[in-house]
């Protein structure tokens, strides 16, 4: 019993050690440095995250934590101080988060597109229209749409879609029972959609490792407004002093290296790229 | 799906795949810990509770019980709070490691430990307590010898603490952040790969965590049993 | 004649809101055996537990040896504690060896390990039953069960003896043996002894005075 509850010490002391250990950029006596960055779900998902920031640590020795949270939460964090960057696609919140004073550097690393997904049937007839007229379909036939309804940036790309439709899905429960709300990560709300047999808007890189496992087929694709852009933003060490800011803007500098962005246009699932570059354009 | 999800476990984990056996030892290691550290404190407020007779003792079991339906998102968010920078002690830099994941687990374990602990050594015979001090002895050794003669019971306690805190992940996602290769434990990293839609993993991390809460009862089990014939 | 060892003034003890023991006035002569008789239910083992130090006072003062001893909330101080030894009725013995059980009184009170042996064999020798000292402790019959005690009692050569029934369930055999036990505890060693006892005519010619109980008050006549 003695030896057995000596080990146990021995192991939570060892692993509790390094968790403790300070991380203060300026002077860290650990070690390993560390960058603590929240991201999109989205692109964690699709596992872009795992090529590229590999070598990224291996050649500056700083580790990258990722959280990968959410857009809405990810800014949040930021905001509080207890990430160090983000790397989110939320145009408009990540403009108001520089403006406020708590982002510095926002720089747009690559895009790719939504898409709207749907019943091979197309119930609602929104096949061949743009983004916005497809959504007033879908609504004036009352076809059942899933969305994540969890404030992420696809959830805010959504809702910018139906604004401009001049629909409010979300007021007006009664009136409005088609539109459900999942709460989730977009595999999940696709998973449902398809359960379902309903519409869905995701980004075409999650729907394409996904697509052979479900039923719903790209209803809308290619217009203008489902341009999705991905941006990397280190926060502000004016409100955050304690912000790892020379390890955030050098993984701002791997991400815009003409070496890191060849990886993101080469990085394929299935044989289909999922990103393009925004710095270095490959044609 | 389950089948061939069965299949893919048993090819990741007997191959030793990092991305399986990573998270196996975080939440081993953030497990063991946090239990440890909680028993440590319960074990002995447990048997002050049970063995105690004072104002307020009733009422005091009541919120000891009462805590053991700690929801762990609650415990998670409580914690957060506490340890984000814009915190009281956000300057302790504790967020997102596994000593935060510790520090909740320990807020979650404690109450069942204590809990159990109290309800068996009052449940235990009388006159242990009575006899030890009838030959002499004092108010705390008399504790620690009602704590032995009823071991099998305080060890029990402890593993059903081991088991709350190996299985949850409301307080691993909210304070640990699920980071790949540093906090993702079984639990965050069970509902990482389900939400990804990869469901092989997911089910060889479930296999792993029911295999260990598995071994973990069946050790326990197995030293009750040996200790139950020797008195 | 010596003067008490042992002092009730105005003692109460209440149990889950009943009063279980109310005696204004007690005294028990030193170096000479007591009995309390009554029913079962009657307060004795009440009585000496409160003797001991072991069961909260409600009201009241309780001296041993003419010294304070118990007031209030039990347990009394351990130093104080240490003169008695008690024999409860239906013993706990620890799991395990006879001989263990034996040591553990000695164990705590800083005996060295060759001594603790010693005494214990000795002990068990003197009562009839050395053979049991390697036997585990909850293996033997209730009346083996009592003598154990007895002896675990005994070994720390206590200055008072608290015996609660001691001699229910024992044969004629061993009771005889354990009243003289302890009749020589008292002539060679001057112990102070209590026997709380339900039987009739127990222990008359050891017994000096007798304190009759009835529903934890001193019971006339």
């Amino acid at each position: 019993m003695n030896t057995c509850s000596n080990s146990i010490l021995f192991v939570a002391v060892l692993f509790l050690l390094p968790a403790c250990c300070k991380n203060d950029s300026t002077k860290c006596t650990c070690a390993e440095r560390v960058l603590r960055l929240s991201s999109t779900t989205s692109v964690d998902n699709t596992g872009l995250l795992d090529v590229i920031i590999p070598p990224f640590e291996k050649r500056t020795g700083i580790k990258v934590h990722v959280l990968a949270v959410g857009t809405g939460k990810a800014i949040k964090l930021a905001e509080n101080g207890d990430v160090d960057a983000i790397f989110v696609h939320d145009r408009l919140a990540e403009e108001a988060f520089v403006a406020a004073g708590y982002g510095l550097h926002r720089m747009q690393v690559m895009h790719n597109n939504f898409v709207v997904t749907g019943p091979a049937d197309d119930p609602a007839g929104a096949r061949g229209h743009d983004a916005v007229t497809a959504f007033s379909k879908i609504a004036a036939a009352k076809a059942v749409f899933i969305s994540r309804g969890d404030d992420s940036g696809t959830n805010k790309a959504e809702l910018r879609l139906w604004k401009a439709a001049g629909i409010d899905p979300k007021g007006d429960q009664a009136k409005n029972a088609w539109y459900l709300e999942s709460g989730q990560g977009q595999r999940m709300t696709l998973n449902m959609a398809d359960e379902k047999k309903a519409y869905c808007f995701l980004d075409r890189a999650t729907f394409m490792s996904a697509e052979d496992q479900v039923s719903s087929k790209i209803i809308v694709e290619g217009d203008k407004r489902l341009y999705n852009p991905y941006s990397f933003t280190a926060v502000n060490q004016a409100k955050h002093p304690q912000a790892r800011y020379l390890e955030a803007m050098a993984f701002g500098a791997w991400l815009t290296s003409a070496e890191c962005q060849k990886m993101i246009a080469e990085f394929k699932i299935k044989g289909r790229q999922l990103f393009y570059p925004d710095v270095f354009e490959k044609k | 799906m389950i089948l061939e999800g069965i299949r893919e476990a048993i090819r990741l984990l007997t191959s030793f795949d990092p991305e399986a056996w990573g998270p196996v030892g975080v939440s081993v290691t953030v497990a063991l810990s946090s239990t440890l550290i909680a028993s440590l404190l319960a074990l002995p407020f447990g048997l002050l509770v049970g063995l105690g007779r004072f104002r307020g003792k009733r009422a005091l079991v009541i919120v000891l019980n009462t805590l053991l339906a700690l929801p762990t998102v609650l415990v998670g968010l409580v914690i957060y709070a506490l340890l984000t920078r814009r915190g009281p002690l956000g300057s302790w830099d504790m967020l997102y490691t596994p000593a935060a994941m510790v520090v909740g687990q320990v807020i979650l374990a404690f109450p069942i430990v204590a809990a159990f602990c109290a309800a068996a050594v009052e449940r235990s015979d009388p006159r242990v307590r009575q006899t030890v001090l009838g030959l002499g002895a004092g108010r705390l050794r008399a504790a620690l010898v009602v704590a032995a003669e009823n071991r099998a019971a305080l060890v029990a306690a402890v593993a059903a603490g081991f088991g709350r805190v190996f299985a949850e992940v409301g307080i691993s996602m909210m304070v640990g952040g699920n980071i790949h290769g540093y906090t993702r434990n079984i639990t965050t990293g069970i509902a990482f790969e389900t939400g990804k839609g990869e469901f092989a993993l997911g089910v060889a991390l479930g296999i792993v965590l029911l295999t260990v809460a598995l071994a973990v009862n069946l050790a326990v089990g197995f030293w009750q049993s040996r200790a139950g014939s020797q008195s | 004649m010596s003067g008490p060892f042992l002092k009730f003034e105005d003692v109460q003890v209440v149990r889950g809101g009943v009063t279980v023991l109310d005696v204004a006035a007690l005294s028990a002569p030193a170096g000479e055996l007591t009995l309390i008789t009554g029913e079962n239910g009657a307060g004795k083992t009440s009585l000496m537990l409160a003797a001991g130090g072991l069961l909260d006072l409600a009201r009241g003062r309780i001296s041993l040896f003419g010294e304070s001893f118990h007031e209030g909330r039990a347990p009394a101080p351990k130093r104080l504690r240490r003169r008695i030894a008690f024999v409860f009725q239906d013993p706990y013995l620890f799991g395990g060896s006879v001989r263990s059980n034996l040591t553990y009184g000695l164990k705590i009170r800083g005996t060295d390990r060759s001594t603790r042996r010693e005494l214990a064999d000795k002990m068990l020798a003197g009562l009839g039953i050395a053979e049991l000292a390697g036997r585990p402790a909850n293996d033997l019959s209730g009346g083996e069960r009592k003598l154990v005690a007895l002896a675990r009692a005994l070994v720390l050569e206590p200055k008072v003896l608290y015996l609660d029934e001691l001699t229910a369930s024992l044969d004629d055999e061993a009771r005889v043996k354990v009243l003289e036990l302890i009749g020589a505890q008292i002539a060679e060693r001057g112990t102070s002894v209590l026997m709380a006892t339900h039987l009739e005519g127990e222990a008359e010619g050891l017994a000096t005075k007798e304190i009759k109980l009835r529903g934890g008050r001193l019971a006339e006549g």
